[in-house]
Parts: C-alpha cells; sequence; structure tokens
C-alpha cells in the first residue's frame, strides 16, 4: 500500500480546509493525459505490471506527483502510438495535464516532465481469406 | 566487445570476493574451535604467513567489491533517455528502448533487410545508433548502407526531433540456400 498523503489547502471563503490525496492529482493527471490523441497509455514500472495483470486497475502507474502548498509538479512515464510526432503528443500531455490540475484541484502546476518509455504499434488487421465458392448449388 | 568485458569483470570481481572470504575463513581455521584459535596465537611461526594469508584476502574482497559496487552503480546511473524538449512547463524526453523500436520498425519495412539488431547510446547530448543488418548476396552493400542511414536518420527526425550523433551501420551477407539439382 503506498503511503497516504494528503494535500492541504486552506479556504479563505470559509473556516475550513480542503483536502486532497496525493493519488486523486496522481489520477487527474493520468486521466488528462490519456485523452490527448496519440497517448497509448501510462508506461509503470514491472512491479505495477504485475498488479494489473492480477486484475488491480492503478490509475497512478508510470506517474509521481510531487506536492506543495500551492503548487505541484508531474513526472510521467508514457507509451505513445507509432506514427504520431512525439514532441507534439507531449507538448498535448503538457497541456492537458497542467489545465486539467489547476481546473478540479486549484493548485499551480510548475513542472509537467514527460519520458517516452515506449511505442505502441497498431495490430496488423488479418488478411481474410476469400471463401471458397461452393461446387454444387 | 564492450558488453564482453564488462560480462567478465563481473565475474573475475565475484571470484575475488568468493575466494577472499574463503581464503580469509580458511586462514582462521574455520569452523573456529577454541584449539584452532589456540594453536593460531601460540604457533608464532605460522604467525606471518597467517597474517599475509588474511591480508590477501581482504584486499581480494575490497578490490571485488569495490568493482561490483562500481558496475551496479554504473548500471543504475546509466543514461537512458534523450532529452527531446526543455520548455516553460518542463522537460520531454524518449527512452532508447523507444528509438530502438523506430529503427527496428523502418528496418521490418525493407525486403532487402532479412534481420536486424538495434543498440543506441548516448553521446554527450546526442545518441549514436549502431544498426547490424543482415541481407542477401545480391544487394549491393553499398547502396544498403547509405540507404539505411538516411531511412534511419529521416524517421528518427519526424518522430521524436532526438539529436542524432551517428548512425553506424554494419551489414552481414546471408549465404544462399545450395541450389537443389
Amino acid at each position: 500500500m503506498s503511503e497516504y498523503k494528503d494535500i492541504t489547502i486552506e479556504s479563505e471563503e470559509n473556516d475550513g480546509k480542503i483536502v486532497f490525496a496525493e493519488d486523486v492529482v496522481a489520477t487527474i493527471a493520468t486521466l488528462a493525459a490519456a485523452e490527448v490523441e496519440g497517448v497509448y497509455g501510462m508506461s509503470g514500472t514491472a512491479f505495477e505490471g504485475i498488479g494489473e495483470k492480477l486484475g488491480k486497475k492503478n490509475y497512478t502507474k508510470g506517474i509521481k506527483v510531487e506536492v506543495g502548498a500551492v503548487e505541484c509538479a508531474v513526472d510521467m512515464s508514457i507509451v505513445v502510438r507509432y506514427g504520431f510526432r512525439i514532441q507534439e503528443v507531449c507538448r498535448n500531455v503538457q497541456n492537458a495535464v497542467k489545465n486539467a490540475i489547476e481546473t478540479m484541484t486549484g493548485l499551480k502546476v510548475v513542472q509537467v516532465n514527460i519520458a517516452v518509455n515506449s511505442i505502441v504499434f497498431a495490430k496488423e488487421a488479418p488478411v481474410e481469406q476469400p471463401k471458397p465458392e461452393a461446387r454444387v448449388k | 566487445m564492450k558488453r564482453t568485458v564488462g560480462i567478465l569483470s563481473g565475474i573475475l570481481a565475484f571470484a575475488a570476493v568468493v575466494s577472499g572470504v574463503i581464503l580469509l575463513l580458511a586462514a582462521i581455521g574455520w569452523p573456529i574451535t577454541t584449539e584452532g584459535l589456540q594453536t593460531m596465537i601460540a604457533g608464532s611461526r605460522r604467525m606471518p604467513a597467517v597474517l599475509f594469508l588474511i591480508l590477501f584476502a581482504l584486499v581480494c574482497i575490497a578490490i571485488g567489491v569495490i568493482v561490483l559496487y562500481g558496475m551496479i552503480w554504473n548500471r543504475l546511473n546509466r543514461r537512458t533517455t534523450a532529452l527531446l524538449e526543455k520548455n516553460a512547463l518542463g522537460e520531454t524526453a524518449v527512452s532508447f528502448a523507444a528509438l530502438s523500436q523506430i529503427v527496428d520498425r523502418t528496418l521490418k519495412n525493407r525486403t532487402d533487410v532479412k534481420s536486424s539488431k538495434t543498440r543506441v547510446y548516448a553521446i554527450g547530448s546526442s545518441v549514436r545508433i549502431e544498426v547490424r543488418a543482415v541481407t542477401s548476396p545480391t544487394v549491393s552493400l553499398l547502396k544498403l548502407t547509405h540507404s539505411l542511414q538516411d531511412e534511419i536518420h529521416a524517421a528518427i527526425v519526424a518522430l521524436c526531433g532526438v539529436s542524432i550523433g551517428s548512425i553506424d551501420v554494419t551489414v552481414d551477407q546471408a549465404e544462399l540456400p545450395p541450389k537443389r539439382n
């Protein structure tokens, strides 16, 4: 089990606190990155891969979030689809993650570092064999 | 060659540690018994030889551990990504494994290359790509190598924009199967 780290934001309007779990920010970033065209998914460690094989969904795979009181930084490892220009995909991911986190949590995103760990190729469609014509009706 | 030297160094370092431990145990007469200790202390003529053996064993262990530690540290801190861009939001990088996949895919699409192996290294801020390809004897090697370099360079630049230091291509020609009469 990972450490449960909370992000606490003091609310100026009411005398209360807004608390975010660190994993929440990571999940927001993961979902934002997954929606970018050209991104196949996140690239995690071997242990995370084993956990996924056992059926445990992990929305924080391949992502590390560092949070402060008002700012946060994100390090991500992604898998890109072949054929897409990697620099453009990475720029789009950076913008998407920044917008998503700032909109949903109010934290200022100072850094989004991305490492492309691997490339996935589209599976070639199987060649359909023509059905032999019947000799007799 | 480099890999072979690395593997041999690792084996020698491990062997040095193991031999050092065995020598040390032999020197102190393991399993240690009180009789063994008394004999060692009492046998003043044997002391210099025993001390020399212990010292030699400790030196072997130290050298082996230092070499192994250096190899492991280098392995863990080896650069495995190439920087793509540094902008206001942060850094983007691509792994050497991903670059290898792009090169392999480029070569796979060619009909004149039967098989290939790719390795990517870091050289300063650039990358060096080594390709070993196998082709048939009927193919012109000079044309093939130039063509491979151009195609790999174009693919990497189009998809990544990574700074390429050099693309080294080694081509082996496979022999044609013997004609059957």
